[in-house]
């Protein structure tokens, strides 16, 4: 997944901001159900699935930037409407800090491919003080 | 059950999860994408301070919409907002509780479904404010 620069302006201390083309491909979605030990419903995506989206190379290279250990504090998924199987939709990220190297939050929103938008999601991030470990992670 | 209209202050049936062995951990870890080596290395997540391996905190907020469904087949996870307190290790007990809080004064009337998740000794895992929706998946 590469993604490309974003229409709107860049919030400050942007880390990343872009878009890409993603898919709920049904391999994925069953894998990413079954890890969670989800009872199977045919033709469903589960509700914290796009999490998956966010783990891409862009991501980790902006996540770089970080000094230590990623660690999530928050999360919050808004649908407007289900995410359907085997569907392909845009992903737009905005990856900021609060200032501090320390604390960042990523905005993320789905849009189908007419526009209209699917999800909202939020996660927000500290990082523990720890070179080693970031060393390692990264 | 399907057909009665939840009550504010109605509790769900609480789920109780054994723990989450590593090998649970790791299909996560491949299935979403989030390799962060505390999660599957413990000498590495042992040096970060923590007391071993510790289950992604998306893989807890993913068995919330189980808690959901198990509840009511006709219950849809609208919005999820989660607020991560303590780190949830590898086997560890963990016990969601759930409780209708509220419900919304406007269309489509949603109901608000507060999630607590406990390990062990009743620490707090998480805490999840559910938006719930009651009917067709559309």
């Amino acid at each position: 997944m590469t993604m490309s620069g974003g229409q709107e302006p860049d919030p400050p201390n942007a880390l990343l901001v872009g878009s890409c083309s993603v898919q709920t491909d049904a391999r994925s979605v069953n894998a990413f159900a079954m890890a969670l030990g989800a009872a199977p419903r045919a033709g469903t995506v589960p509700h914290t699935f796009p999490i998956s989206w966010l783990a891409s190379d862009d991501v980790r290279t902006a996540m770089a930037h970080l000094e230590g250990l990623p660690i999530q504090t928050f999360q919050s998924f808004t649908y407007y409407k289900p995410l359907i199987v085997d569907t392909g939709y845009v992903l737009s990220i905005r990856l900021s800090s609060s200032g501090r190297v320390t604390a960042f939050s990523c905005d993320a929103k789905v849009r189908d491919l007419a526009g209209a938008t699917v999800l909202e999601m939020k996660s927000e991030i500290m990082t523990a003080p720890n070179v080693a470990m970031a060393r390692a992670v990264r | 059950m399907i057909g009665t209209a939840p009550t504010i202050g109605e509790e769900l049936p609480a789920s109780e999860i054994g723990g989450f062995t590593q090998l649970q951990v790791v299909h996560y870890a491949e299935a979403s994408g989030d390799r962060n080596p505390i999660h599957t290395d413990a000498v590495l997540a042992r040096s970060a301070g923590l007391a071993g391996c510790v289950v992604h905190g998306m893989l807890v907020v993913g068995q919330l919409e189980e808690v959901i469904h198990r509840w009511r087949g006709d219950a849809w996870l609208v919005a999820s907002s989660t607020r991560f307190v303590n780190p949830l290790l590898v086997d560890e007990r963990l016990t969601i509780t759930a409780r209708i809080v509220a419900q919304r004064t406007t269309e489509p009337f949603d109901f608000v479904v507060r999630l607590i998740a406990r390990g062990s000794g009743d620490r707090i895992i998480c805490l999840s404010d559910g938006q719930v929706r009651i009917g067709p998946k559309d």
